[in-house]
C-alpha cells in the first residue's frame, strides 16, 4: 500500500503534467554550419574526455584526481561503435560542448528515426568525479581553518580516495602553524613563540616576515639581545624587499640600544646617490630623542650634526612637524626666541593648530603677553587649542588687582569663549577681575560657574569673598561650613574675622613709622613712595636696607610687596613677623591675594 | 483555480524588502546560536546602487497571488495539478514561502490545518496524502519524509524569527521522529528513507531504496544549526556520496529513485527510470546550500538552452532520451538557478514573474528566486 502509495505520487505527476507535451518539444538542430563557432563555448564546463568503456550499469568509479583534467580533442572515435548507419556527428557534437538538452533532443530524434539505436554509452564520461579545491582554497584564504577541515573531512567520508592536493595540504600545514606562533605572539607568551620558532625552520623565510619579526620581539621581550640581533641581521642580509627592510629597521629601534641600532643600519644598502636605504631611520631616531627630551623625557642629547639635519629638512616643503619638533625642543630648554621662530615656520606651512598654540605660548613666556594675547585672539576661529590658550593668558592677567582693562567688546568676547568653553579657570578669572572691579554680584555669578565646570580652592574662595561682600550672610554662613572642611583657604578664611575694607583689594594696614635701625632717610622716602602708591619701587628700597628695618618698617615692607602684587613674598614677610600688630592678618591676605591669582601652569 | 485572486490585504510592505541570507555558513565556530533564516528582512533605506538585489521584493511581489491562488483560507495547500489533492510536501513548502514572506498569519493557519489534519499518526510524523473527495480525507497514513523535513525546516526558523518556542518544541519533536522512523544506517551511513513504511531491505528487492530529491540540503544546514541533537552532517555526507554515485545512463543523471545497493547506488528495480518530476529538485536543492559543491550542479547547467528554447525535459535514464518538456517557467527556474549559482548567469526577470498555473511549477518558481536572493541575489 504504502510502496504503492509512493509510485502514485510519482507516476501521477508524470502522467498529469506529461501529457502530449512530448508532441510540442522543439526537434530542431540549430542550422547546420560547421560545429565551430556557433555555440559560446566558454560556458561548458570542463568534461572529462571520453573513455571508451564496455557502459550500461554505470561507468565505473575511477576515483578523482585532485587535479582537473582537460577536455579530449578528439572525441570522435568513441561514436564510432554500434550503428554506423545512424549520422551520430551532431550528438557527439553537442555532447563534446556538453550542451545536455540538446543532447537528449538529438536522442529522440535518432530514436525516432531509429527505434533499435542505442546511443553511446558515456556520452559524456562524466568520468571520475573531481574535486573542486577551489571552495578549500577560499576557506584557506579567509583563514577559516577548522571549517577547511571540516570540508576536508566531509569530502573524504565522501570520497574514501580523496587525499587534498599537496600544495593545500602543505600550505594548512604552514598556516596552522603561523597561527599557533602569531596566537602565542599576541598573547605574549615569548617562550611559547620562541619554541615554535624552534619547530618551524621553514616559516622563518623572508616570505614570512611577519613570522621574522614577531620571534625577534619575542627574543627582545625575553632581554635576549643578541638573539635579537641575529634574527634582525638575518632579515637584512637576506630579504629584499625595501618596504620591510625598512620596517625591519624601525623595529629593531624599539627594541634595540642605539649602538646595536647602528650596527644595522650600517649594514644598509648603499643607494645611487650615495646614501645610505636606513637614512630615514636615522633621522627618526634624532627625532624621537628629541621629542623625548622636549617632552620632558631623558634621551640622550642628539649631537650638532643630527640637529642640523633635522634643522634642514625642518626648513623644507614638508618639514613643519620638524619646525615643531624643534620649537618645542627650544621651548623645553626654555628658549623661547627659537621657539618662537620654529613654531612660526611651522604654522605657517602646515596651520597645524598645535604649532600655533606653541607660538602663542613662546611669545608669553617671552614675556610678550600683549602679542601673545593679540595672536590668540586673532586666530581664535582655529580650534580649541587656541582659545584655550587665550583663555589662559587671559585668567592669568584678569584676575590681577591692577590688571588692564581690555576694550568692552574683547571683554565680552572673553566671556563668550570662556562660557563656549565651559572653562573654568577663565570664569575663575573673570571672577577674580570682577572682584577687583568691585563688581561683586557679577564675580559671584562667575565664580559659581567656575564651581560648577571645575572647581578649584581658588573658585571656592572666590564665590566665598563675593557673597561676604554682597552682604549675603546665610549663604556665606553656609557655604562656609559646607567647605571648610575641604580646603584650607576656606578654613582659614572661619577662622579670621576679616574686616570689610581689608580684602586684597583694599588699601591695607599701615605699620609704623619708625623705621628702627634704618637711616631715616630711608624709613621716610619709603615711606613717602608707598603713601604715594609707589609700592614698587618702596618695596625695592626696603628690601635693599631689610636688615635694619624694625618691625613695624618690616611690616611695611610686607604691605609694600602686597600693594606691588607679589603677594608670595608679601607673605613670606608677615609670617616672619609674626608678632608685629597686622602682620598675621596681612599674612592671610597675603594668601588669599596669592590664591586670586589663577595658577601660572607654565612656571 | 480560478484566475480571480481575492483581494487580499498585502501583509508585505511594498518593495523595500530584502532576504535574510540564510543558508550560508551555518558551521562557522563564531556564533553558536543560530538567526532565524529563510526570509525576507527590511533592507537598510536609501543607497541606491545601479543594481540593486531584487530578488526578495519579486518574492514579495508574488507571495499574495500565490497564497490566493493555492492555500485555502483554512491553511489547506491545494495541489491543482492532482485532483486538488494536498499533501505533506505542499504544506511543507507553502510553510517554508510564507515564513519567507513575513506572512505569520498564514504560516500559522497552514501549520494548524496540517498538525490537525495530516497529524494523524501516533510517531509524530504526518501522513503524506489528504484527498478532499474521500472519507477519511487521509487516504494513505505513509508519510513521505521530505514533507516532514520541510516542516521542520519551517518550524524551527519560525521558533526562532518569531520567539515562539512552541514552533521549536513542535521541530525537536518532528526531527526526533524523522530520525527515528525514516533515517536508517547504510554502507555511506544514515540515509533518508522517502517514508516510514515500504523502502526497507525487507520491503524492495533491492532495498533500501532512496529519493535523492528527498534530501534538502538547505533544510539540513539549518536543522542542524537549530538542533544539534540529531547527525545532520551525516546525512548530507550520504546525500552528497548518492548525488556522485548516481550518475547513470549516457547523460550521467540520477534516476528518481534509486537503489543504495551494496557496492554501489544504481536504478531502482520497481520503479520508473527517469530524471523528472521529482528530480528536478535536485539541483534546485543542491544550488541552494552553500555546503554543496557547485561541482555537483554539473549534470545540470545544459539542461535548460534558454537562447534556443530547448528543455528542460524529463529525461529517460537508460538511453538519455528527452520525453516531455519540463515547460513551465517554475521548473526553468530551477536551472536558471544552477546557471546563476555555478555560473554567475543572470536570471530573467521575466521568468520570474512569468504565471505558473500549477501548484507544482509555481512552488519551484518560488522556491528558486528564495534560493537565488539566499545565495545570489545579484543574478537578479
Amino acid at each position: 500500500m504504502s510502496l504503492k502509495s509512493s509510485l502514485l505520487v510519482a507516476t501521477a505527476m508524470v502522467s498529469y503534467f506529461g501529457f502530449a507535451m512530448a508532441q510540442t518539444a522543439p526537434l530542431v538542430i540549430s542550422p547546420a554550419g560547421p560545429p565551430a563557432a556557433r555555440e559560446p563555448k566558454s560556458a561548458a564546463p570542463a568534461f572529462a574526455p571520453a573513455r571508451s568503456q564496455p557502459a550500461i550499469p554505470p561507468r565505473a568509479e575511477q576515483g578523482f584526481k585532485p587535479t582537473r583534467q582537460q577536455p579530449a580533442e578528439a572525441r570522435g572515435q568513441a561514436a564510432a561503435p554500434a550503428q554506423k548507419a545512424v549520422d551520430e556527428s551532431a550528438l557527439n557534437y553537442y555532447a563534446s560542448l556538453g550542451q545536455t538538452a540538446r543532447v537528449a533532443s538529438e536522442i529522440r530524434r535518432l530514436k525516432t528515426l531509429h527505434p533499435t539505436w542505442q546511443p553511446p554509452a558515456n556520452l559524456f564520461a562524466a568520468g571520475s568525479p573531481q574535486v573542486d579545491e577551489k571552495p578549500l582554497w577560499d576557506l584557506y584564504a579567509e583563514g577559516r581553518f577548522d571549517d577547511l577541515k571540516e570540508q576536508i573531512d566531509a569530502l573524504r567520508a565522501e570520497f574514501p580516495d580523496y587525499t587534498p592536493s599537496i600544495d593545500l595540504t602543505s600550505k594548512i600545514n604552514i598556516a596552522e602553524r603561523r597561527q599557533a606562533l602569531v596566537a602565542a605572539s599576541q598573547q605574549r607568551d615569548w617562550e611559547q613563540v620562541v619554541s615554535l620558532a624552534t619547530e618551524s625552520q621553514d616559516l622563518l623565510v623572508c616570505r614570512e616576515i611577519d613570522v621574522l619579526w614577531r620571534l625577534a620581539e619575542a627574543f627582545a621581550s625575553l632581554e635576549d639581545k643578541d638573539q635579537t640581533l641575529s634574527v634582525y641581521r638575518y632579515i637584512l642580509a637576506n630579504c629584499e624587499n625595501a618596504g620591510e627592510r625598512l620596517a625591519t629597521v624601525q623595529k629593531a629601534t624599539l627594541v634595540l640600544p642605539e649602538d646595536d641600532v647602528a650596527k644595522l643600519i650600517a649594514a644598509g644598502k648603499r643607494g645611487r646617490n650615495g646614501g645610505n636605504e636606513f637614512d630615514g631611520v636615522k633621522l627618526d631616531m634624532v627625532r624621537r630623542d628629541i621629542g623625548a627630551i622636549a617632552s620632558g623625557q631623558s634621551a640622550p642629547t642628539p649631537s650638532e650634526r643630527d640637529l642640523k639635519l633635522i634643522e634642514a629638512s625642518a626648513r623644507s616643503a614638508k618639514g613643519a612637524a620638524d619646525a615643531g619638533l624643534l620649537g618645542w625642543y627650544a621651548f623645553q630648554a626654555k628658549d623661547y626666541a627659537k621657539a618662537r621662530d620654529w613654531f612660526k615656520l611651522g604654522y605657517g606651512a602646515s596651520k597645524d593648530a598645535k604649532l600655533l598654540e606653541g607660538h602663542i605660548l613662546a611669545l608669553r613666556n617671552l614675556g610678550e603677553i600683549e602679542q601673545a594675547r593679540t595672536l590668540a585672539f586673532q586666530n581664535l576661529s582655529v580650534g580649541p587649542l587656541i582659545r584655550k590658550a587665550y583663555i589662559e593668558i587671559a585668567a592669568t592677567e584678569l584676575p590681577k588687582p591692577d590688571a588692564a582693562t581690555l576694550p568692552a567688546d574683547e571683554m565680552r568676547r572673553v566671556e563668550e569663549i570662556v562660557d563656549g568653553e565651559k572653562s573654568g579657570l577663565g570664569a575663575q578669572a573673570l571672577g577674580w577681575h570682577l572682584f577687583h572691579a568691585k563688581k561683586f554680584g557679577d564675580a559671584r555669578a562667575w565664580f559659581e560657574k567656575a564651581n560648577r565646570w571645575k572647581e578649584s580652592e581658588e573658585s571656592v574662595l572666590g564665590l566665598a569673598l563675593a557673597m561676604q561682600r554682597l552682604g549675603d550672610r546665610k549663604a556665606y554662613a553656609s557655604f562656609i561650613a559646607e567647605n571648610k572642611g575641604r580646603y584650607q583657604a576656606v578654613a582659614r578664611l572661619a577662622e579670621v574675622a576679616v574686616s570689610e575694607r581689608a580684602v586684597i583689594s583694599g588699601s591695607g594696614q599701615r605699620g609704623g613709622r619708625r623705621g628702627g635701625g634704618a637711616p631715616s632717610g630711608v624709613v621716610r622716602q619709603a615711606v613717602k613712595l608707598y603713601e604715594s602708591g609707589n609700592y614698587k619701587e618702596a618695596a625695592d628700597l626696603m628690601d635693599r636696607n631689610q636688615q635694619r628695618l624694625d618691625p613695624n618698617m618690616s611690616a611695611l615692607r610686607g604691605w609694600a610687596h602686597f600693594q606691588a602684587n607679589n603677594y608670595q613674598e608679601a607673605e613670606k614677610i608677615f609670617k616672619k613677623h609674626k608678632n608685629v600688630k597686622g602682620a598675621e592678618h596681612g599674612e592671610f591676605l597675603s594668601y588669599i591675594a596669592g590664591k586670586s591669582i589663577a595658577h601660572r601652569w607654565y612656571q | 483555480m480560478s484566475a480571480s485572486p481575492s483581494p487580499r490585504r498585502c501583509l508585505l510592505a511594498g518593495a523595500a524588502l530584502a532576504l535574510g541570507l540564510a543558508t550560508a555558513q551555518t558551521g562557522a565556530a563564531t556564533d553558536r546560536k543560530p538567526q532565524a533564516a529563510i526570509g525576507l528582512a527590511a533592507s537598510t533605506t536609501g543607497s541606491v546602487t545601479a543594481k540593486r538585489p531584487r530578488g526578495a521584493e519579486l518574492l514579495a511581489r508574488l507571495w499574495p497571488s500565490y497564497r490566493d491562488r493555492f492555500i485555502r483560507p483554512d491553511g489547506r495547500v491545494v495541489d491543482n495539478g492532482n485532483g486538488n489533492i494536498s499533501h505533506s510536501e505542499g504544506q511543507g513548502y507553502a510553510m517554508v514561502l510564507a515564513l519567507a514572506a513575513h506572512d505569520r498569519e498564514t504560516f500559522e493557519r497552514i501549520w494548524k490545518w496540517t498538525a490537525k489534519e495530516l497529524g494523524v499518526r501516533p510517531d509524530g510524523l504526518h501522513a503524506w496524502r489528504w484527498q478532499p473527495d474521500a472519507t477519511p480525507n487521509v487516504t494513505d497514513q505513509n508519510n513521505a519524509s521530505d514533507g516532514d523535513l520541510l516542516m521542520a525546516w519551517a518550524l524551527g526558523e519560525a521558533g526562532l524569527r518569531w520567539d515562539e518556542p512552541a514552533y521549536t518544541a513542535a521541530m525537536r519533536k518532528l526531527t526526533a521522529a524523522i530520525f527515528k522512523h525514516n533515517v536508517t544506517g547504510s554502507r555511506i551511513g544514515p540515509v533518508l528513507l522517502p517514508g516510514a513504511n515500504g523502502f526497507r531491505p525487507a520491503d524492495q528487492p533491492d532495498g533500501p531504496i532512496v529519493n535523492l530529491s528527498y534530501w534538502i540540503f538547505p533544510a539540513i544546514d539549518r536543522l542542524q544549526a537549530m538542533d544539534t541533537t540529531q547527525d545532520w552532517a551525516a546525512l548530507r555526507r550520504s546525500g552528497l556520496a548518492l548525488l556522485r554515485e548516481s550518475r547513470f545512463g549516457p547523460l550521467g543523471l540520477p534516476s528518481e529513485w534509486v537503489s543504495i545497493g551494496e557496492k554501489r547506488a544504481a536504478f531502482a528495480t520497481n520503479f520508473e527510470r527517469s530524471f523528472g518530476y521529482n528530480a528536478v529538485r535536485i539541483p534546485l536543492y543542491a544550488a541552494w546550500s552553500p555546503r554543496v559543491a557547485s561541482d555537483h550542479l554539473r549534470p545540470y547547467l545544459t539542461m535548460w538552452n534558454a537562447a534556443d528554447n530547448i528543455g528542460p525535459f524529463v529525461i529517460d535514464i537508460e538511453d538519455g532520451k528527452a520525453r516531455e518538456t519540463l515547460d513551465a517557467p517554475g521548473y526553468k527556474m530551477i536551472f536558471a538557478l544552477a546557471q546563476c549559482i555555478a555560473q554567475n548567469k543572470a536570471v530573467s526577470p521575466d521568468l520570474v514573474t512569468r504565471q505558473n498555473d500549477l501548484y507544482y511549477p509555481a512552488t519551484l518558481g518560488l522556491l528558486s528566486l528564495l534560493a537565488i536572493s539566499e545565495r545570489k541575489p545579484q543574478c537578479l
